[in-house]
């Protein structure tokens, strides 16, 4: 091979000393870096240390040949030697070698020509190993491409977005429940065409909990929401927007999971249709039950009359409770106020105009297993003031409670009579014997205080 | 109807002297048998207990939970206790039945709407004399009595 080509032109008129040509010549020979030089015709000259354990060929296999024999792809080496001859100088430009185990190395090189009188000398390469790197980054992409193919083959609606929110990604299944093909890097927030809140008032997509979930950079759930397609047709949903991060913490964009929940609308709204036929033949049975014993009083004898009375009052009472509890906004609870009007209204329709019924205060709910009980119990206390209370001359009030405290609900019933004195006399029929055990059914206590009239206290705990 | 006289209690003795409007007297089971009823429900409760007195039995007590229900079984030695599985509060009626058994020897009848293959394999730790399906009748429920107390 003769002589080594100098990798430096030493001009007599500089002054460097044997000594500095020995270290320039230690620097290109020993550097980590791997370094190259190629003639005019292609080629090498010489070739470092690193250059050649970064290949793995001696320096007789690898100087004095063509470098275009140790690259993988030859368009690239004729791109370089192209651009080299016009004097561009190569910065990072990506190549693949072939090393002597015959793997490939993936390399930047950058480069520029030594010319000397305006005549292409060699070039300078600088080549190093981004094999790792260029691994590493095909890994990333296999690993995106694998959960872009999940993703597109999950049946639920799937989208991101970068820290903008601008739409980066979504599958089918989102782009199926839209109704349309977002536009990546453009449309902001959402897949959907417009959204809206359950009860129908319009929400600017950057107000949707996509959009509050990257803005704040917290995860939004059990928010429901209403998505009206570009053909119009809406569809109510759950979305699940959760923000993603970088490794530094750093916010990186979002990912939202659209949940359909048309079916689960439906089939409650079947439900409640339903449960609104069963309360209402309920009511229409204890309608019937009342007026078939009311009935029943035309033929009876006076004492008979007296207890059917009773007994239909006592169903009206139930009826009014059950009314009042299909009615209720709330399923399966009853407002403190909504039950002591029913029931009171209910009640009062035997009572003598000139008795008023106050009902004082209220507050609480109560729950379906508990609300005919204390219809029952509430009944006898206004029928029993009602009748006993306003002896004198029949006028007078009647104020009524139910409040919840912290661990009970109290009932009460305050007339304006000369009171009286409670004590359980184990008749069960009687109203009072009918107040102390449904009080007991309640796990609660009944007692009587006097003031000015009688107040009857019902007190139970409210969990059931 | 509400302001009654008030003091004056149910005799609660021994009903041996009481005969049955229904004739049970003399044919074959304790007349004196005392019991137990456990039912949350005030108007079930109410009717059982009309139909155990005129049957001739004694009904020592009604209790709504099960707390009750063991308190109950201590202090009035019933002979047999009718059983509701769903009570108020934390406990259940087989719960109770386990314990009054066990502390008292006193065993139950369940009578229940809630008789599924799970609750009677747990139930069947309370070694119970008999099953009433609830909505019952009178006739229904005084056979099972009746033949609990025969064995």
């Amino acid at each position: 091979m003769g002589q080594p080509q100098p990798f430096i032109a030493v001009s007599p008129a500089m002054p460097v000393g044997l000594s500095t040509l020995h270290d320039l010549e230690d620097f290109f020979e020993n550097g980590v870096i791997a370094l190259h030089l190629v003639s005019a015709d292609g080629i090498i000259l010489r070739a470092n240390r690193a250059e050649l354990e970064l290949l793995g060929y001696s320096e007789e296999e690898y100087v004095g040949r063509p470098i275009a024999d140790f690259h993988a792809d030859q368009p690239v080496i004729a791109d370089i030697f192209s651009r080299l001859t016009r004097c561009e100088k190569l910065s990072k430009y990506p190549a693949r070698l072939v090393a002597k185990d015959g793997s490939i190395r993936h390399v930047e090189i950058s480069s520029s020509v030594h010319f000397q009188d305006g005549k292409f000398v060699n070039t300078r390469c600088f080549t190093v190993d981004v094999t790792d790197l260029v691994e590493a980054r095909a890994e990333a992409r296999r690993k995106d491409e694998q959960l872009k193919q999940v993703l597109d083959a999950l049946p639920a609606a799937v989208y991101t977005t970068d820290p903008q929110g601008r739409i980066t990604y979504y599958n089918r299944a989102a782009a199926e429940l839209a109704g349309r093909e977002p536009e990546i890097g453009k449309d902001e927030w959402c897949v959907t065409f417009k959204i809206f809140t359950p009860d129908g008032k319009f929400l600017p997509h950057d107000q949707c909990p996509m959009a509050v979930a990257l803005k704040e950079n917290r995860p939004i759930r059990g928010v429901e929401a209403m998505a009206q397609r570009p053909d119009g047709s809406l569809f109510p949903f759950l979305p699940f927007p959760t923000p993603i991060l970088a490794d530094d913490g750093s916010l990186s964009g979002a990912v939202n999971m659209l949940v359909d929940i048309s079916e689960r609308k439906q089939s409650e709204s079947q439900q409640k249709m339903l449960l609104d036929e069963l309360n209402h033949r309920v009511k229409n049975n204890m309608q019937m039950l009342c007026g078939l014993l009311n009935t029943a009083q035309r033929e009876a004898s006076p004492e008979a009359q007296a207890v059917l009375k009773d007994a239909s009052q006592r169903v009206a009472a139930m009826a009014a409770a059950q009314q009042a509890l299909y009615t209720s906004s709330a399923a399966m609870r009853l407002s403190a106020s909504e039950f002591l009007h029913a029931v009171g209204k209910s009640a009062q329709q035997v009572f003598s105009k000139d008795i008023q019924l106050n009902i004082a205060s209220a507050s609480g709910t109560l729950s379906n297993d508990v609300s005919m009980p204390l219809a029952l119990i509430f009944n006898e206390l206004l029928t029993n003031a009602a009748k006993h209370a306003f002896n004198g001359d029949g006028k007078g009030t009647i104020t009524a409670g139910l409040k919840e405290t912290d661990k009970e609900m109290v009932l009460w019933v305050e007339d304006e009579g000369v009171g009286f004195d409670y004590k359980p006399n184990g008749k069960r029929s009687s109203g009072l014997g009918l107040v102390h055990g449904l009080t007991r059914q309640l796990r609660g206590t009944f007692e009587v205080e006097r003031g000015n009239g009688a107040r009857c206290i019902v007190r139970f705990p409210m969990h059931h | 109807m509400l302001r009654t006289a008030s003091s004056q209690g149910k005799p609660s003795g021994p009903t041996a002297a009481v005969s049955s409007a229904n004739g049970h007297r003399g044919e074959g089971w304790p007349s004196t048998s005392r019991i137990l009823i456990v039912e949350d429900d005030f108007f079930v409760a109410t009717a059982l207990e009309n139909d155990l007195q005129e049957a001739g039995y004694e009904v020592v007590g009604t209790a709504v939970t099960a707390e009750e229900a063991i308190k109950m079984a201590g202090e009035r030695a019933p002979t047999l206790a009718i059983m509701d599985i769903r009570l108020a509060g934390s406990k259940d009626g087989i719960e109770a039945a386990i314990a009054i058994l066990s502390l008292y020897r006193v065993p139950s009848i369940f009578a229940t709407a809630h008789g599924d293959v799970e609750t009677r394999r747990r139930a069947e730790k309370a070694s119970p004399l008999g099953w009433v399906n609830k909505p019952y009748s009178s006739e229904i429920v005084l056979a099972a009595i009746r033949s609990a107390l025969a064995r």
